[in-house]
């Protein structure tokens, strides 16, 4: 009889199920995760586009900064200096200035102009009134005042500039790529 | 839901990491560039160090033996900059002087600098003043501006970075800086007789490399003062290094600076003098011995304790600088200067630094960062080469073509870049300066 009732006991300890608090609390816990990951999830795909604007104008920036100041390094003869104009003699790989590509570098004179919308490059020969090629440099500037300055005393042409590209994105503060160069030439 | 969650969660992760990737390799361009300008200031730094380059050995400062057949010296490698590895090649180019004497006078060099599997080149020409012609296409040449007062003339080619501010009379071409003019009512002529009308000037930029003196501060021919190099007339005002004609003590002359009392002269028949400071009296004058090429050397202020606005060479009324009458003979001034403090040089009213005449000798004042002024009734007869040259009223400068082949000094080169390209990463075929 003893060893009857020993059988029945554990039996019904074996088919115990959760009191109704546990389910509760664990139904709760289990809405709070559900519930951030919607959040998680919306606000990614919420932010996605502004995301992706920053990437692509932190690309476009990083580029453009690239080219701007390996043409700067190699640069002299700064005629144009102002936040949004710069025009100095470079090396550029073409051949005649502004043509087709070329396997050695030859001086010209590279222009660039900036407005808030975009940079635009100019490449001609050196001389004066010679014949110009213009092409898109960077777009959606959120300023134009692009180039910074600075003069050793005395001196009429700078011998570092600054570049800053400033980009407005989506739904978002600007993205802002800057860098600069000390002109490595004294005159070409 | 949670894995999409984890997925964005991902796809912002790796955007992140490739955002850091982009900055980790600008970082490492910059890098790279910098060791590959490394291997240029080491190319420099050894020919700039080597002292006079051998005519036949042109590699020998970069350890080479001989240069390929295009001129460049073997490889240097095996060095590391920041973590990168540099290599770099250097070719020498000569220049012929006088006598068949060789000048290196440029050399151009090639450096890669390699990081992190990034890899920038550079392409830097370096010149030397040493052995360059300075007055072929001007004798009169300034980096600032020339400025000719009314009635003053100059009657020699003229150029210079700046303006050229014109009341007198420029009578040969000039060329002026890059967007600079020439201003005022003078006229400006293009053949130094003043017959052809000049027009516009040309633009162009000029190059007046600083003065290398190499060991001409310490191993000079001052010592021939006065001993060897005479005194004529009173030699109690002719002074030198603090001491009288006499050897007598006397504090009218500091260190390396000559004091030609008026009426006094002083012949100097060496060849290389240092001074700091050369100052002729009313109706004195220096004569350059029979045959004698006399450079003289003035050091730059720094080195003679002078402060900005020191007059290094002043001749006072009715003073010469001339050979002894009816002989051949030149002289040079060169002044080394400094960029920081200013230095001058004085001609005053009717002085004269001529031969005869007929202009017909190498007379030359070549200071790229002294102003040069020429007072009233001056005559000057050869090239000169200042930061300024001013001219006031009856001034004259003129030249012969015998100037044209005046070389500054073959003293050991000092190399300074001239020309920087960044080239294309890596050499495709050919010469180490294909794509650049």
């Amino acid at each position: 009889m003893a060893r009857i009732r020993e059988r029945a006991g554990v039996l019904r300890r074996s088919e115990g199920g959760f009191t109704l608090i546990e389910l509760l609390v664990a139904a709760t816990m289990g809405l709070v995760v559900v519930g951030g990951a919607v959040t998680v999830f919306i606000g990614a795909i919420q932010s996605q586009p502004r995301t992706s604007s920053k990437i692509t104008a932190i690309q476009q920036g990083r580029v453009a900064v690239e080219r701007v100041t390996r043409e700067l390094r190699q640069g002299a003869d700064v005629t144009t200096a102002t936040p949004s104009q710069l025009s100095l003699i470079t090396y550029v790989k073409q051949s005649p200035c502004g043509g087709a590509a070329a396997a050695n570098a030859k001086a010209c004179r590279v222009t660039y102009a900036c407005t808030t919308a975009e940079c635009t490059r100019t490449v001609q020969e050196p001389t004066p009134g010679s014949a110009a090629t213009t092409s898109p440099l960077v777009t959606g500037l959120a300023s134009g005042d692009v180039f910074t300055y600075s003069y050793s005393s005395g001196e009429s042409q700078p011998d570092y500039i600054g570049v800053e590209l400033s980009f407005g994105t989506q739904g978002g503060g600007p993205v802002v790529i800057a860098d600069g160069t000390t002109l490595r030439n004294a005159g070409l | 839901m949670l894995l999409a969650a984890l997925a964005m969660a991902g796809v912002a992760v790796t955007t992140s990491i490739g955002g850091q990737g982009g900055a980790v390799r600008d970082q490492n361009v910059k890098t790279a560039l910098g060791v590959a300008e490394s291997g240029v200031e080491q190319g420099l730094l050894q020919y700039n160090r080597y002292g006079l380059v051998p005519d036949t050995a042109p590699c020998a400062p970069v350890g080479g033996t001989a240069p390929d057949a295009e001129g460049w010296c073997p490889e240097v490698s095996g060095t590391t900059v920041n973590g990168g590895a540099v290599s770099y090649r250097v070719k020498p180019t000569s220049t012929e002087m006088s006598g068949g004497k060789i000048a290196w006078t440029e050399m151009e060099v090639v450096s890669v600098g390699t990081l992190a599997g990034v890899t920038r080149r550079v392409d830097v020409t370096a010149s030397s003043s040493a052995g360059q012609k300075m007055f072929v296409n001007a004798t009169v040449k300034s980096k600032d501006g020339i400025n000719v007062a009314s009635n003053a003339e100059i009657h020699a080619g003229s150029a210079t970075n700046g303006d050229i501010n014109l009341e007198g009379l420029q009578c040969g071409a000039a060329t002026v800086g890059v967007g600079k003019g020439l201003n005022g009512k003078g006229g400006y002529f293009s053949d130094i007789d003043c017959g052809t009308a000049g027009g516009e000037p040309g633009e162009d930029e000029i190059d007046l490399p600083p003065v290398n003196q190499g060991g001409a501060a310490t191993e000079n021919d001052n010592y021939r003062l006065f001993s060897l190099d005479q005194i004529s007339g009173n030699k109690n005002t002719a002074c030198f290094n603090g001491l009288n004609g006499t050897g007598k003590a006397d504090k009218s002359c500091g260190a390396r600076e000559l004091v030609i009392g008026h009426n006094s002269s002083v012949t100097l028949g060496g060849g290389v003098y240092s001074f700091c400071k050369l100052r002729m009296d009313q109706n004195s004058s220096l004569y350059i011995a029979e045959g004698r090429e006399i450079l003289i050397y003035f050091d730059s202020p720094e080195a003679c304790n002078y402060s900005s606005g020191a007059t290094q060479l002043e001749l006072q009324s009715n003073t010469r600088i001339t050979p002894l009458a009816g002989k051949s003979g030149s002289a040079a001034l060169l002044f080394v200067g400094s960029p920081d403090r200013s230095t001058n040089i004085l001609l005053n009213s009717n002085t004269s630094v001529e031969e005869d005449v007929v202009c017909q000798q190498n007379f030359v004042i070549y200071a790229p960062y002294t102003d040069i002024n020429l007072d009233s009734n001056t005559w000057f007869c050869g090239a000169m080469a200042g930061k300024t040259v001013n001219l006031k009223s009856h001034a004259e400068v003129w030249t012969s073509s015998g100037v044209q082949e005046f070389f500054l000094p073959l003293v050991a080169p000092h190399y300074e870049p001239t020309r920087f390209v960044d080239c294309s990463a890596v050499v495709v075929t050919g010469s180490p300066s294909e794509g650049c």
